[in-house]
């Protein structure tokens, strides 16, 4: 769950959001319609709060060692792998 | 006098009272604090005078230029690091803190690093590379790349045990937790460090998992910074399609890799905040797109909801047409019935009005039936008037008449006529009684010749039946001739058998 909120792409919603809140407000859509957006609206922010609220933050090292790189986390308090 | 005193010194209390009197210590202290944290650490560059190297292994001078000078302190554990002897009237550039020394009151500068000013063999190196490059066109503004608004992955290419790298993370950590981070480790001096810092550069360019890449690393000498002025770095960076925010040093500190670089970031802490805006305003965007959606939802349905309540009024409601049509009808109904009495008035106020003047002919008509009274009473009278003249014109002329006929005479002329008419009259009869009698004899006569007598006595006539010729011939006739035998009473129908000439 985690893993799949991090790829959360909170540029892509914020456009999203915003497209949504400007066809909502010129209001020539149908109620139904607009129900849809403010449902879709209403998930993404949540979605997006929630995910922000539960990011943690991810640091990998990537080494390489005898021409092969791989990644591996990293520990910036002691500056080791 | 005593008293006097003693109300001087009250009143000095009162005053330290009110206003805050500062001792010396305290405001020296105030003003050098004041001072080291008003000015960041800086380049500065002037000539040398009143130099000083006193056993203790401090340096001490004074640092001039045409108008003003300041006085220059360099601690042993700074100038050991020196590489040449500082002189009176040598032109120098300082890396120094702005301080105020204490014991003296005297503003002063803390000597970081000293070099010889314009006259350092890498400050021309540098010099050079970076006019070069410059000439090439590195370092246009043309050429530098955007950055992400939000990044999901970084790259740091940085010393892993550097406080650069430390103070990147905590910041990007501390900003915006969800973004990844991927360090790429270099060492970021000593003699491979170019050639580690070029390879990093081109294997994130290479790889291409972050969207951004941070260079740099935590202050140090020119020397320490040395390998960020490589050229071969430089043009790694300008050939890297990733965005790249470099991060070398203090603020005060200037390399080839900042000038070439898409960003530059004055510490790799401001690098950190370069990449990634504060999460925080984005958790605030949402917060307001969810309110604003939810306002416009609540409006729209607030709208859709009146306008339903505005379409069931507008509904047209059939005990309300009735009611109106009802209305409507006993208007009409009223509006006839008044129209009605209003014409019936106006016909009874014209027949009123007629028969009013309906009794003009009547008395027209009495007045000329007197008319014709008077004039039938004037005709009869006349009449009468006139009748009576004619009768007795009329009288008048019978008598004058009977005057003149002689009645006699007329008598004796009736009496011969009487006397004749019965003459003619006898003479009459007598001829007829004559007639009759001769008549009467000649019927007599005839009689007794008539052959119908002679049938009496068994005699017959036979006639043909077609010509009605009576036959007395016997050869008038042929055997099968019809013949037509006439007896006194009937007759008979016969057929010739046989014809005897004798």
């Amino acid at each position: 769950m985690a893993a799949k909120q991090k790829k959360l792409d909170y540029e892509a919603a914020v456009k999203e959001l915003e497209t949504l809140v400007e066809r909502l407000e010129e209001g020539d859509i149908s109620l139904e319609e607009s129900l849809k957006l403010y449902e879709r609206g209403v998930l993404l922010t949540r979605d997006c709060q929630e995910s922000l609220q539960a990011a943690e933050q991810k640091v990998q090292m990537l080494l390489q060692q005898s021409g092969q790189t791989n990644m591996v986390d990293f520990d910036p308090e002691t500056g080791e792998a | 006098m005593a008293v006097q005193s003693t109300s001087n010194q009250t009143s000095a209390l009162a005053n330290r009272a009110v206003k805050d009197v500062y001792p010396v210590s305290r405001l020296v202290r105030e003003a050098r604090v004041l001072l080291e944290g008003s000015f960041p650490l800086l380049w500065v560059e002037g000539e040398i005078s009143n130099l000083a190297m006193p056993a203790s292994g401090h340096i001490y001078f004074t640092l001039k230029d045409e108008a003003a000078q300041v006085r220059c302190a360099m601690f042993r554990n700074r100038n050991n690091q020196l590489r040449f002897t500082p002189e009176n009237g040598m032109q120098v550039l300082l890396r120094v803190r702005v301080s105020l020394y204490e014991g003296r009151g005297e503003f002063q500068l803390i000597v970081e690093h000293m070099e010889e000013a314009g006259s350092g063999a890498l400050q021309r190196a540098y010099e050079a590379l970076k006019h070069r490059l410059g000439q090439e066109g590195l370092f246009d503004q043309a050429h530098k790349k955007a950055l992400p608004i939000l990044p999901k992955s970084i790259g740091i290419i940085s010393s892993p045990d550097g406080a650069a790298v430390h103070d990147i993370v905590s910041v990007l950590k501390r900003r915006f937790p969800a973004v990844d981070v991927i360090l790429y480790p270099v060492a970021v001096q000593g003699e491979s460090s170019a050639g580690q810092l070029v390879a990093a550069v081109k294997l994130a360019d290479q790889r291409h998992d972050c969207d951004v890449l941070i260079i740099g690393r935590g202050g140090g000498s020119l020397e320490d910074l040395w390998s960020f002025n490589d050229e071969q770095l430089a043009r790694a960076i300008f050939a890297c399609e990733l965005p790249i925010i470099s991060a070398v040093g203090h603020e005060i500190d200037f390399t080839i890799c900042d000038f070439v670089a898409d960003v530059r970031a004055p510490t790799p802490s401001a690098a950190a905040e370069l990449a990634v805006p504060e999460a925080q305003q984005y958790m605030l965007s949402f917060q307001r797109y969810q309110q604003q959606l939810t306002q416009i939802i609540r409006q729209r349905l607030i709208f859709e909801q009146s306008h339903l309540k505005h379409l069931h009024r507008a509904l047209p409601r059939p005990e309300l047409i009735l009611r109106q049509q009802t209305q409507w009808l006993t208007q009409q109904k009223r509006l006839l019935d008044s129209a009605w009495h209003h014409q019936l008035l106006n016909y009874q106020q014209k027949l009123d009005y007629l028969s009013v003047r309906l009794k003009h002919p009547k008395a027209q008509i009495e007045k000329q039936q007197s008319v014709l009274r008077s004039l039938s009473h004037r005709l009869q009278t006349a009449y009468r008037t006139h009748q009576k003249s004619i009768n007795q014109q009329f009288s008048s002329l019978q008598f004058r008449l009977q005057r003149q006929v002689p009645l006699s005479q007329l008598r004796e002329q009736q009496n011969v006529v009487q006397t004749l008419s019965k003459q003619n009259h006898r003479l009459m009869r007598q001829q007829l009684d004559k007639a009759r009698q001769f008549l009467a004899q000649r019927v007599r006569t005839l009689a007794a010749v008539s052959p119908l007598n002679t049938l009496d006595r068994g005699y017959s006539i036979t006639s043909k039946p077609d010509s009605g010729e009576v036959i007395t011939v016997a050869s008038s006739v042929t055997p099968g001739d019809s013949i037509l035998v006439r007896l006194y009473q009937g007759q008979l129908s016969c057929e010739v058998k046989k014809v005897d000439e004798k």
